[in-house]
């Protein structure tokens, strides 16, 4: 995930608009961005009831915040690193509930021609199943795209755990899905 | 194809292909392996496909009103705090401050709150007493700031034990006498009231789930409540803390014997323990230094200070004289201790049985199951090992069994979940019913031997119970049944050249039955698999090393031990820490296990001498090809509470230490893990 990429000018008034606390501002950002901190939230906490409050909380935090984001680098990687961070929080201060929302998936198993396509109804049980450590390096390299330097950075840890995490989670996730 | 190309690439490799990682020399290796394996292309493509069926699962959007409470929440004036990063590391710093300054717990949650993931599994619970400094007889209100691991339960338990002066010390595990109901708060803690006993001095506790199926033990340490007096520790109060938990952790005995000499300079006890915990930690030419010096100050104690502990002065009265002689003055203090002494009956017991004087022997055990009667079941053990003393020893073992079958919560540990307790007694019963049965065949009673052999072999594998069944079998005329024990003592035995001479023996012994050597040798896997099953549901709960220790390289390039055991069945060798070991002594243990490294298992052998030509060149000696890591400031050893040498450690697939009691044991262990591993592929 690159962090390089430097902002429009058109997002960086936008940015500016929500730092001065502008609610139009603020609910064009929701609109474009409230999905990805949604779908981190979630796929990090299995709860839906977490996910909202890890979105509420980030946003409703957000035009303060942005004074320290400073329009350096990519926006969206910043706020990805936040929500992952916040999402971090409420899973340590939290009673996690976990819910695993199988709805539209039943229908799109199996529907590859890969030559081993994977279960995604056992694949999705896996992924919340699997130990919260691993889970966190998981969601964050292959479903979020964050390197491992920079999974490294979120959660505190060497690249090389990063990378043995990952290998761990396969590990874990292919014994589930009954593969060798 | 090369042999190297044959050989399949580490499953570390096949992931680093996988995610276009691997450098450019291993990656054309590694493809020309791939073109022809079918399995290795099939595992690529499934790590693969894992990756991009995940990134296709859909996930629910946010609900219709989350945008609408936002705005309502800025309008309300609701502000957050986020974790960006700047503040995360501020965040770390207030910690420590935090904890340092015993400020209120508030700050300590926040700052808590914000600690990054690795950390907050190995360390974040918090347990806190108000007030901080009580006296006997106060109400005390706990709050627990919960671990990760415990935060979801509905109600969670204090457990321990208070103490007063003079109390035996606990030998093995620290018992737990009570349990206090702990309700959470919104505020994610849990609090609960005790009170402190008027004649206690000293408590230790943990917090666990309510079937006790989790329990945070605080990385081993526990939580100590002191009584106070004059608005300090009780000198009571911090001797006890150091005779009952110094045992766990070097660091932590070090702390306490400090806090004792602190408040209480003229503390022989505290002074005798923390010269010997300071020489215990120090590190070369400060262990010089600290060895004279500690020295020198020992007998400056014993000179000057008539208060000297007894046991120095025991230890001056004994030296230089014969066993009966010890005993002799031995029975002087147990006369004079007015029959209470539990130290001098330990000495005394272990004197009578190195001197192999039954009778002294007996008249101790006696005194022993007294004062520890909760040890009557080893000394039984010990008593069945002199062929004058069966019967008393039988009796022993009896009324341990006997003991041991009533589920009592007062027997489990603090640090033990309800099913290792269970899992501790099935290994205790199994070892009574061993020995019982081992001595009923010793006295010929074939039947009755048999009987309790067969109770002992029920509760897990034991080669010697197993050994001693089959022997019953073939003495009571039963040869089919005997020979079929006897396939489970072959496979068990994880030495090729006993195993050889074992099966040997057995084929001149049994000549007439042993004639197919296939059905042998399938008998044999048979009850490998099932000793290896049996070998894994004993094993238990795994160790997870306490933060995230680092240890160096050849090199001197730091890596980090989860990475370093990686995800394969490895087995760590780990000797750092006083006293110390060099390399050598263990040499033999190690050459032991190139059996192992050849069957793909890793081993790591982990040491606090430095990186020398002449340490790699005792390896080369020595035949050993596997990596030595460095851990001379012992982080890795302290991170496993494993100072001390030499630890054995078998890692599984999910990094989890499993602790093997020798070098045996763990090839065995590994050996285990291994072939389930591939039963299970």
């Amino acid at each position: 995930m690159s962090d390089k990429q430097a902002q429009s000018p058109e997002q960086e008034a936008l940015l500016r608009a929500v730092a001065r606390g502008e609610s139009p501002a603020l609910e064009r950002l929701y609109t474009e961005h409230g999905d990805t901190v949604y779908r981190i939230a979630f796929r990090l906490t299995e709860s839906a009831a977490d996910a909202k409050d890890v979105l509420q909380d980030v946003f409703v935090a957000l035009p303060e915040a942005l004074q320290s984001f400073g329009a350096r680098g990519s926006f969206e990687g910043w706020l990805k690193r936040v929500a992952v961070r916040t999402s971090l929080m409420k899973m340590r201060t939290r009673r996690r509930r976990r819910e695993i929302s199988f709805g539209g998936l039943v229908g799109s198993i199996r529907q590859t021609e890969r030559p081993d396509p994977v279960d995604r109804l056992e694949l999705e049980r896996a992924i919340a199943e699997l130990p919260e450590q691993l889970r966190a390096v998981f969601v964050l390299k292959e479903i979020e795209g964050f390197t491992h330097d920079e999974i490294a950075e979120l959660l505190q840890i060497k690249r090389g755990t990063s990378e043995v995490r990952l290998y761990r989670a396969r590990r874990v996730l292919r014994t589930r899905l009954g593969r060798r | 194809m090369s042999v190297r190309m044959r050989i399949h690439p580490s499953y570390r490799e096949l992931n680093r292909l996988a995610d276009r990682a691997l450098d450019e020399e291993r990656l054309r290796e590694v493809r020309q392996h791939l073109g022809a394996c079918q399995s290795c292309r099939n595992e690529v493509a499934l790590m693969r496909n894992l990756g991009r069926a995940a990134r296709e699962i859909s996930h629910p959007s946010p609900p219709d009103d989350a945008l609408s409470q936002i705005m309502g929440r800025r309008a309300a004036g609701d502000r957050v705090i986020l974790p960006v990063a700047s503040a995360l590391r501020a965040s770390s710093r207030r910690r420590a401050i935090g904890i340092a300054a015993g400020i209120g717990g508030a700050l300590l949650a926040a700052a808590l709150l914000l600690l990054p993931a690795s950390e907050a599994s190995a360390g974040a619970s918090d347990l806190r007493f108000d007030p901080a400094q009580p006296e006997p007889g106060d109400h005390i209100e706990v709050t627990y700031l919960p671990s990760s691991a415990l935060a979801a339960e509905d109600v969670l338990y204090l457990r321990g034990a208070f103490r007063r002066a003079g109390d035996p010390v606990p030998r093995g595990g620290l018992p737990g006498a009570f349990r206090v109901e702990l309700h959470p708060n919104p505020n994610g803690t849990f609090t609960g009231t005790l009170q402190m006993p008027d004649d206690v001095v000293f408590g230790y506790f943990a917090v666990e789930n309510k079937p006790a199926s989790k329990i945070d033990v605080k990385n081993g340490r526990f939580w100590p409540l002191l009584a106070h007096g004059d608005g300090k520790p009780t000198r009571d109060a911090l001797r006890e803390q150091l005779q009952v938990l110094d045992k766990n952790d070097v660091d932590f005995g070090l702390t306490a014997a400090r806090m004792l000499v602190k408040h209480y300079p003229d503390d022989v006890m505290g002074r005798h323990r923390k010269l010997s915990y300071e020489a215990m930690t120090a590190i070369g030419k400060e262990l010089e230094r600290l060895n004279a010096l500690r020295e020198g100050r020992l007998l400056a104690l014993h000179q000057t200070d008539h208060a000297a502990p007894a046991v120095v002065r025991l230890d001056a009265e004994l030296e230089d004289k014969t066993v009966p002689e010890q005993l002799e003055v031995l029975e002087g203090e147990w006369m004079r201790a007015r029959f209470s002494d539990d130290y001098i009956v330990a000495r005394a017991f272990r004197l009578a049985r190195e001197g192999q004087d039954p009778e002294a022997v007996l008249r101790w055990a006696r005194r022993h199951n007294r004062v520890r009667p909760h040890e009557a079941g080893d000394i039984a053990e010990t008593l069945a090992r002199f062929p004058t003393l069966r019967e008393p020893a039988k009796d022993g073992l009896r009324a341990e069994l006997r003991r041991v079958e009533v589920a009592a919560a007062e027997r489990r540990y603090l640090t033990e979940t309800t099913e290792e307790l269970m899992l501790r007694d099935r290994l205790r019963v199994r070892s009574l019913f061993g020995r019982l049965g081992r001595l009923l065949f010793e006295e010929g009673r074939y039947d009755a031997a048999i009987d309790t052999l067969e109770l002992a072999i029920r509760e897990g594998w034991d080669p010697d119970a197993f050994r001693s069944l089959a022997e019953s079998y073939a003495a009571a005329g039963d040869t089919s049944e005997a020979l079929t024990l006897f396939a489970y003592v072959v496979a068990g035995e994880s030495d090729r050249v006993a195993r050889r001479e074992l099966e040997s023996a057995l084929q001149h012994r049994f000549a007439a039955l042993l004639t197919d050597e296939l059905e042998w040798s399938s008998r044999v896997a048979e009850s490998s698999k099932q000793i290896d099953r049996r070998r894994i549901e004993e094993i238990g709960r795994p160790i997870r090393p306490s933060g995230n220790p680092t240890v160096h390289t050849r090199k001197g390039e730091r890596r980090a031990l989860e990475e370093v055991v990686g995800d394969e069945i490895s087995v760590v060798v780990l000797w750092a820490g006083p006293p110390s070991l060099l390399l050598e002594a263990i040499k033999g243990d190690l050459s032991r296990t190139t059996s192992l490294h050849a069957l793909g298992t890793n081993i790591i052998t982990i040491t606090e001498n430095q990186a020398s030509p002449e340490l790699d060149q005792l390896m080369a000696d020595a035949g050993l090809t596997f990596p030595v890591f460095y851990d001379q400031r012992w982080e890795a050893a302290r991170s496993l509470n494993s100072l001390g040498v030499p630890y054995y450690y078998v890692v599984d697939r999910h990094g989890g230490f499993y602790f093997a009691e020798d070098m045996n044991r763990a090839i065995r262990l590994a050996q285990s893990l291994l072939r389930a591993a591939d039963a299970a592929a």
